[in-house]
């Protein structure tokens, strides 16, 4: 199994403040993640911000919810910390797009085009 | 105020806060503290939360105003032998002061503990060792040092009393015993913290760099060891990156399954301390659950905003010591993300939880499962149901300061409103009736009820609270509470007899505190006709039913006798309808014995709001009743 290094948590320096503060002012009630229409939550926005908590931001600019996000503000809504959710949401889309290597999600284009 | 004599247990904050009110309320006070030094586990702190203030200020001013009136002593290094009601109500206590060997002279200058040569374990740290003439190691009340007998030489050795410039140092000082006798007692004894090597996983005294969030207190304390910056206290190296285990021990069914509520309050404060005092430095807190009730989750959000902590919900398996990086190997699960995380760590602080501190059994006093004394909650938290003594701080449950000071604080209170209150209605003797079987003095829940040495009971006035369990007990009907005694029973008897119109007469003993408002509602509602032939007798507790006026009641040619008491565990008594039940059931005995249907004694609990259970029950009794037809004593 993977093992997350906890005291090299610097990844997130790529992240700006904002997402930064998102993250560590969550409470990983889920209700985002319940409330997200998304198709494909892989992972939900809960567990994205988690990735964040836990500095792996490589893996949260590749997952498929950034692709599959509709941008509806939902989980802005039902924030009980009053969190900007989708800001952190598009920064990371924004960042997988800047990539070197960025390409349309396999996941997305199998789910599209089967 | 008539001057009465209190004896507080305990100069923790709870105790000096109790001791302190009393003493200005003119109460005299006599305190008793088995450690060398007053002010407790709160002395040893380095800030309160959440306002960060320093709590030996507040320790310093309560010892100051405790050491300004003369009618407050405080005897130190001195326990609790024994504890005993006198049928006058006082409390006899047997104590034992152990000899200081130091006497109020000592300025704390050190230069008895530099040539002392004897040793002794229990330094600050786990591991560490301390002479056995020392100090309070900082703020200590009083200054003077303590020389601990058990390692000792004695006389033989006498450096100290060589190196001592103010000939402060007695060593012919032995343990005294003596006696007082006192009105109340307050019982702050306090807690001790679980032991955190006993969650062997972690390592807490085996691996250098594991500490309990108790010693992390002292590592920032100015007057500490450290002198207030906070390094790695066995290595001495600098602390970059620290981790907080939470629920060491605690919420755990090998070892306490109860949550001591304060500790995450504690380590979020730890957290503020860490990082406003070093600035390289990163904290991971491995938790269940954070628990900070009320007003904290302030506190929480502020800290988790200001400091970005590293939460992992997850508690670590094991912790593993690296020799050559000299850091503690810490792997986890994150529940959260179903993730393992890992980690070097330089320090490792356990949230260890909180157990009560050990004290004489003859106090008589039920504890709860866990050993506190957590009284009659929620209506009366300082009830112990042994009058006069009442509890105050961690003795009561794991409490933070803020708590203990509040519980001192009512305890106070009820000794004041004890020694100025009107006594209750209090059961009388018939001396040439009894027979000194003792049962009353065995069964009186609040132990007001003592044998005196001539073998008779003897009620103290002051301690009865009228609940007649013993009146009930009495196996001769020879002690029972005015207004409610075996003639009125007899009388009532004769009248229900006589209410011949009725197809049965019932006796209804209802408990005056909840079944009897519910019957009041139920009667008051249909106007009592449906229920002709039904008598109510109030009695202030199932307990005060004696099973000879049921045996009376039902042979006098009482149809059947029903008795609506409180649940068991709800019994404003505690034992009231639990030994009502009891006594039934041998009284049903013996009436089967009798040839008499057991089934004409009908026990039921209702609550005060449950009228309509009440009517249900009374028609069901009825049926039963009906089917056996009249007593045959009729």
């Amino acid at each position: 199994m993977h093992l997350i290094d906890l005291t090299n948590l610097k990844k997130t320096e790529i992240l700006d403040p904002l997402t930064i503060n998102i993250a560590a002012r969550c409470e990983q009630c889920g209700k985002c993640g319940s409330v997200c229409p998304a198709l494909i939550r892989q992972p939900d926005p809960t567990s994205l911000l988690r990735l964040i908590q836990l500095g792996l931001v490589g893996e949260a600019i590749d997952s498929p919810l950034l692709w599959s996000c509709i941008g509806c503000a939902q989980c802005n809504a039902v924030c009980p910390q009053k969190l900007n959710v989708l800001h952190a949401v598009r920064r990371l889309r924004r960042l997988s797009a800047r990539e070197s290597d960025a390409c349309f999600p396999r996941i997305l284009l199998d789910f599209l085009f089967g | 105020m008539e001057k009465a004599t209190v004896l507080v247990v305990g100069g923790g904050i709870a105790g000096l806060t109790a001791a302190e009110r009393l003493g200005r309320a003119g109460v005299r006070v006599i305190l008793v503290e088995k450690a060398p030094y007053l002010g407790g586990r709160v002395a040893r702190l380095h800030r309160f939360y959440p306002r960060m203030c320093p709590p030996r200020c507040g320790l310093e001013v309560l010892i100051t105003s405790i050491g300004s009136f003369p009618h407050v002593e405080v005897h130190l290094l001195t326990e609790v032998v024994q504890a005993q009601k006198k049928p006058s109500g006082l409390h006899t206590v047997t104590l034992r002061k152990k000899p200081r060997r130091v006497k109020d002279a000592c300025t704390a200058c050190g230069r008895c503990e530099e040539v002392c040569p004897a040793e002794k374990t229990g330094g600050i740290f786990p591991g560490q060792r301390k002479k056995a003439i020392s100090g309070s190691g900082g703020w200590g009340h009083p200054a003077a040092y303590y020389i601990d007998e058990r390692f000792c030489p004695g006389e033989s050795c006498s450096l100290c009393v060589q190196a001592c410039p103010e000939g402060a140092i007695d060593l012919s000082q032995q343990t005294e015993e003596f006696t007082i006798d006192v009105e109340e007692i307050i019982i702050a004894a306090g807690g001790k913290l679980y032991d955190a090597g006993l969650s062997k996983e972690y390592g807490y005294g085996r691996l250098p760099g594991v500490i309990t969030s108790m010693e992390l207190e002292v590592l920032f304390r100015p007057d500490g060891p450290t002198g207030g910056v906070p390094r790695n206290p066995f290595t001495g190296r600098s602390l970059h990156r620290v981790a907080f285990i939470q629920c060491a021990g605690s919420r755990n069914n090998n070892h306490l399954p109860y949550c001591s509520g304060y500790c995450c309050t504690v380590t979020l404060k730890q957290v503020q301390y860490l990082h406003q005092s070093l600035k390289d430095i990163q904290t991971y807190i491995f938790y269940q659950d954070i628990r900070t009730p009320g007003k904290n989750e302030d506190y929480y959000r502020f800290i988790r905003d200001e400091y970005c902590p590293v939460f992992i919900r997850g508690l670590p398996s094991e912790i593993a010591y690296e020799a050559e990086s000299k850091k503690l190997m810490v792997k986890a699960v994150d529940t959260l993300s179903r993730k393992t995380v890992a980690g070097k760590f330089d320090l490792v602080v356990l949230a260890a939880g909180l157990t009560p501190a050990a004290l004489p059994e003859f106090f008589g006093i039920e504890r709860d499962g866990y050993g506190f004394l957590s009284g009659h909650g929620p209506c009366d938290p300082t009830e112990l149901r042994r009058s006069g003594i009442w509890a105050a701080g961690c003795i009561q449950g794991p409490m933070d300061a803020e708590g203990s000071v509040k519980s001192a604080l009512a305890a106070a209170a009820q000794c004041l409103v004890r020694l100025r209150q009107e006594p209750a209605v209090s059961p009388e003797l018939d001396r040439k009736k009894c027979d000194r079987c003792g049962r009353c003095a065995k069964e009186c829940v609040y132990g007001a009820c003592v044998l005196g040495e001539d073998g008779y009971p003897a009620v103290s006035p002051a301690d009865c609270r009228a609940c007649g369990i013993c009146q009930g007990g009495c196996p001769l009907l020879c002690i029972h509470l005015p207004g409610c005694e075996s003639k009125n029973i007899e009388a009532i008897i004769d009248q229900a007899r006589k209410e011949e119109k009725a197809e049965r007469t019932v006796l209804l003993f209802l408990c005056k505190n909840d079944a009897y408002p519910a019957w009041v509602k139920l009667t008051g509602k249909e106007n009592g006709n449906s229920y002709r032939g039904i008598v109510p007798v109030p009695v202030p507790c199932l307990g005060a039913v004696n099973p000879a006026w049921v045996n009376e009641a039902l042979i006098g040619g009482i149809d059947g006798v029903m008795m609506v008491g409180c649940h068991p565990e709800q019994c404003h008594h505690g034992a009231g309808a639990a030994l009502a039940e009891t006594r039934l059931q041998n009284l049903k005995e013996t009436l089967a014995r009798m040839y008499l249907e057991p089934e004409r004694i009908f026990l039921v609990k209702v609550t005060i709001d449950d009228s309509a259970k009440l009517a249900r029950e009374i028609q069901k009794f009825g049926g039963i009743l009906a089917r056996l037809g009249p007593s045959p004593f009729r």
